[in-house]
C-alpha cells in the first residue's frame, strides 16, 4: 500500500513537473515574443525621435519659418510676460518678474 | 646433501589451428583489403589538397561584419532629451559578380527597386569578377525589397554611423570619433568608455534651443563687427552646469573632417588669452576678501601714467578723475586704481585668491581641450600689469568660473557639460567671504545701469544685467599688436544672480555705420564710432543674446 502511494505520488509530481514545464514554456515563448517586439518598437521609436528631433532642431523650424511665413521672430518683451493663477474665485495674472525669481 | 634436479616437460600441442574454421565464408585477400585503403588514402589525399588549395586562395567577397561585433556607443542627449549624437546600424549592399545566375534578370530586378542608379556602370561591374557595393546605407524598406528578390549574390554588410542632427551646433562640445568607434575629442574622447559601455544615453547639460539662439547671434555679429573668431559661455552660477557653450567657427560633425587648423581652436575652453579688464573685477573682490579695501575705500591723486621697469601704464579713458573710489575704479574701469588696489593686497595674496577662483591652474573640465595657463614670474611690474589682466593668461571658460564663484555668494563650484553631475553634493564648500558678493554684483550692476559705467547697450530692460568690460590687445611674436580681445562677462540677475554669461569676440573691428539701439526702455539709438572695444562690440552682442535667450531662462529654468 505504501508503495503504491509513494509511486502513485512519483507519478504524479513527474506529471505535474512536466505540465508545468510545458505552461512555462509558452510563457517564456510569450515572454521572448513580447521582448522582440518591444525592441521593434524601441527601435522604431528612436529612429522616429532622431526625425522628430532633427525637424524639431531650432535650426530647422527657423528655416520653416523663413520659407513659409513672411514675418520676423520678435524677441520677446520681458515685462509682458505674465503668470496665470487660477482658483475658486476665478484667475489672477501676476507681471512676471526675472529678477525676484 | 641430497641435490634437487630441476626440468622442463615441454608436451606437443596436438590441437587443430582451426582459423579458417572461426571466419565466415567471405574470402578477402590481402591484396584487396590493400587495395581499398589504397583507394580511400587516395581520396583523403585529393579532398586534403583542394582543401589546402581553397585555403590559400584570397577571399572574393569582403568578410561581413556581425552586428553584434560592431562596437556599441550611447546617445548623446542635451538636458531636455533632445538628441545631439547617435549611432546607427545601416546596411551597405554589395554584389559578389561571381554568384549571380543571370545577369540581365538581376539587372532588372535592381532597376525596378533603385530606378535613378546607373545601370551602365553596374552592368560593367557585374561581368568583372570582384566584389563592389550597389549602395551604402540602405534604408530597411529597400533593403527588404533587396532580401525579397532571394538572390544569392546580394550581401547585406551592416556598417556603424554615427548622426548629429543638430550639424555645427555642438562641434567643439561633443566632438569627433574616429573609424573605429574610438572617440578623438570632446565629449565623445573624454566619456568614450561611458559611451561604450552604458546603454543609457548620456545626458548633457546644455540646451540646444539656448545654443542655437547664442550661436545664431554669434554668426549675425560677424557680420557688424567682422572677427575672426568668437566664444560664448552660459554657465548657472550655483552648480556650474554649463547650458551653452560655442566657439566659432566651428564645423559639421557629419562630414567627419580632420580638424586641425588653428581657426578651429576651441576659443572657450583651449584658447589662452590676456582678458584685459575683465580681471578688475578678481583685483577688487581680492581686495574685499583680503579685508585690504572696501566698497567705498578712497584713492587720491591717482596719476596717469605709471612706469614699471621699462613699460608704461595708462589709463585708457583720458578724463578719468584722480580721486576715485574702489567701487568708482572698477565702474569707470581704472587701470592705475586697480594696480594701487592689488598693491595694498601683495603678491602671495593676491596669487591665492586667483588660485582659489581657478584662473591661473589648469581647470579640471568635461573635455580634453583645456589649457594651462602660462607660467607667471611674479615682481612687483607683473603684479601691477595683471591686475588689470595684462601679462597674465586664461582661458574664457575660467574667467566665467571666477565670476561665477565671486558672484554666487563664494561657493566653490566646478564648470561641468554633464547634467546634474554635482547635484548629490549636500553642503557646498564655501571659499571667499560671504559678504564680497552682494558688494561686487551691486558695482557689476552699476557698470552696466549707470551712464559712467562702460556695458550701457547689455542694460536689457527687466534683467537686470550686470557685468565687466575687457578690451586686451592680442600679443603677436611677443610684442602687442593692434588687433584686439573684446570680452564681456556677465551676471544676471544681479540681485541674486542664476547665470554668468561670457562672451568674447577675437580681434574685432569697429563698425562706424551701424546703428546702436539701446535696451532699456529708453529706444534711444546711437551712430557707431571708432572705438573698438568690449563696449562698443561684445556687449551689443551681449545685449542681444540676453534678450534672446532670457525669456527661456525665466520661464524654463
Amino acid at each position: 500500500m505504501k508503495n503504491l502511494f509513494l509511486s502513485f505520488f512519483i507519478i504524479l509530481l513527474i506529471l505535474s513537473t512536466t505540465l508545468i514545464k510545458s505552461s512555462t514554456k509558452k510563457l517564456e515563448e510569450k515572454i521572448y515574443f513580447s521582448k522582440e517586439n518591444l525592441g521593434l518598437l524601441k527601435e522604431k521609436y528612436n529612429l522616429l525621435k532622431l526625425e522628430h528631433d532633427y525637424l524639431t532642431s531650432p535650426n530647422k523650424l527657423i528655416e520653416y519659418q523663413k520659407l513659409y511665413f513672411d514675418g520676423e521672430l520678435k524677441t520677446l518683451d520681458i515685462e509682458k510676460i505674465g503668470k496665470i493663477y487660477i482658483d475658486q474665485d476665478g484667475y489672477k495674472i501676476e507681471k512676471f518678474n526675472f529678477s525676484k525669481k | 646433501m641430497k641435490i634437487k634436479k630441476k626440468g622442463i616437460i615441454l608436451e606437443e600441442y596436438s590441437g587443430e589451428f582451426n582459423f579458417k574454421k572461426n571466419l565466415s565464408n567471405v574470402n578477402i585477400s590481402f591484396n584487396r583489403i590493400a587495395f581499398i585503403f589504397f583507394l580511400f588514402i587516395t581520396i583523403f589525399l585529393l579532398f586534403s589538397a583542394k582543401f589546402i588549395y581553397l585555403g590559400q586562395l584570397e577571399p572574393i567577397v569582403k568578410k561581413i561584419t556581425n552586428p553584434s561585433n560592431i562596437k556599441f556607443r550611447s546617445t548623446i542627449v542635451d538636458r531636455n532629451g533632445e538628441i545631439l549624437a547617435k549611432t546607427l546600424i545601416t546596411k551597405n549592399i554589395g554584389i559578389n559578380p561571381n554568384d549571380v545566375k543571370d545577369i540581365e534578370k538581376l539587372l532588372i530586378k535592381l532597376k525596378i527597386i533603385f530606378p535613378n542608379k546607373d545601370f551602365k556602370l553596374i552592368k560593367k561591374k557585374l561581368y568583372g569578377n570582384k566584389f563592389f557595393y550597389l549602395e551604402k546605407n540602405v534604408n530597411k524598406e529597400k533593403l527588404q525589397k533587396i532580401i525579397m528578390l532571394g538572390e544569392k549574390s546580394i550581401q547585406a554588410e551592416p556598417r556603424i554611423i554615427r548622426i548629429y542632427p543638430q550639424k555645427n551646433l555642438f562641434s567643439h562640445v561633443i566632438g569627433q570619433i574616429d573609424d573605429n568607434n574610438n572617440g578623438i575629442s570632446g565629449i565623445e574622447n573624454f566619456f568614450d568608455y561611458e559611451l561604450k559601455s552604458n546603454k543609457e544615453p548620456l545626458e548633457l547639460s546644455v540646451d540646444s534651443n539656448l545654443q542655437y539662439l547664442i550661436r545664431n547671434e554669434l554668426i549675425l555679429g560677424k557680420k557688424i563687427f567682422n572677427y575672426i573668431g568668437s566664444a560664448a559661455i552660459l554657465m548657472n552660477i550655483n552648480n556650474g552646469e554649463i547650458l551653452s557653450m560655442i566657439s566659432l567657427p566651428d564645423f559639421d560633425l557629419n562630414r567627419r573632417e580632420k580638424i586641425s587648423e588653428i581657426k578651429y581652436i576651441n576659443r572657450a575652453t583651449k584658447a589662452l588669452y590676456e582678458m584685459g579688464s575683465v580681471f578688475k573685477t578678481f583685483t577688487f573682490a581680492a581686495g574685499l576678501n583680503e579685508n585690504v579695501i572696501d566698497v567705498d575705500t578712497k584713492f587720491e591723486n591717482l596719476e596717469k601714467k605709471l612706469k614699471c621697469g621699462k613699460n608704461t601704464i595708462g589709463e585708457y579713458d583720458k578724463e578719468i578723475p584722480q580721486d576715485l573710489t574702489a567701487e568708482e575704479i572698477l565702474i569707470r574701469s581704472g587701470n592705475i586704481g586697480s594696480v594701487r588696489i592689488v598693491q595694498k593686497i601683495g603678491i602671495e595674496k593676491y596669487k591665492s585668491f586667483l588660485n582659489k577662483i581657478g584662473i591661473i591652474n589648469k581647470i579640471d573640465f568635461d573635455i580634453e581641450e583645456v589649457s594651462q595657463p602660462l607660467p607667471i614670474t611674479w615682481g612687483k611690474c607683473k603684479l601691477a600689469t595683471s591686475s588689470f589682466g595684462h601679462g597674465i593668461t586664461t582661458t574664457a571658460l575660467q574667467v566665467s568660473k571666477g565670476y561665477a564663484i565671486i558672484s554666487n555668494g563664494g561657493y566653490s563650484i566646478n564648470p561641468t557639460l554633464i547634467k546634474n553631475k554635482y547635484q548629490s553634493k549636500k553642503k557646498k564648500e564655501l571659499i571667499l567671504d560671504r559678504n564680497i558678493s552682494n558688494k561686487v554684483n551691486s558695482v557689476l550692476r552699476k557698470i552696466v545701469s549707470t551712464k559712467d559705467g562702460t556695458a550701457n547697450f547689455a542694460n536689457i530692460a527687466g534683467y537686470s544685467v550686470g557685468g565687466k568690460t575687457g578690451t586686451a590687445q592680442k600679443t603677436v611674436d611677443g610684442k602687442y599688436s593692434k588687433k584686439k580681445v573684446n570680452t564681456f562677462v556677465s551676471i544676471f540677475p544681479s540681485e541674486k544672480p542664476k547665470y554668468v554669461l561670457l562672451v568674447l569676440l577675437d580681434e574685432p573691428e569697429a563698425n562706424q555705420e551701424y546703428i546702436y539701439h539701446y535696451r532699456d526702455g529708453s529706444n534711444f539709438k546711437y551712430k557707431g564710432n571708432w572705438r573698438n572695444t568690449a563696449g562698443w562690440t561684445t556687449v551689443e552682442i551681449a545685449g542681444k543674446i540676453i534678450e534672446k535667450i532670457g525669456p527661456i531662462l525665466a520661464t524654463k529654468y
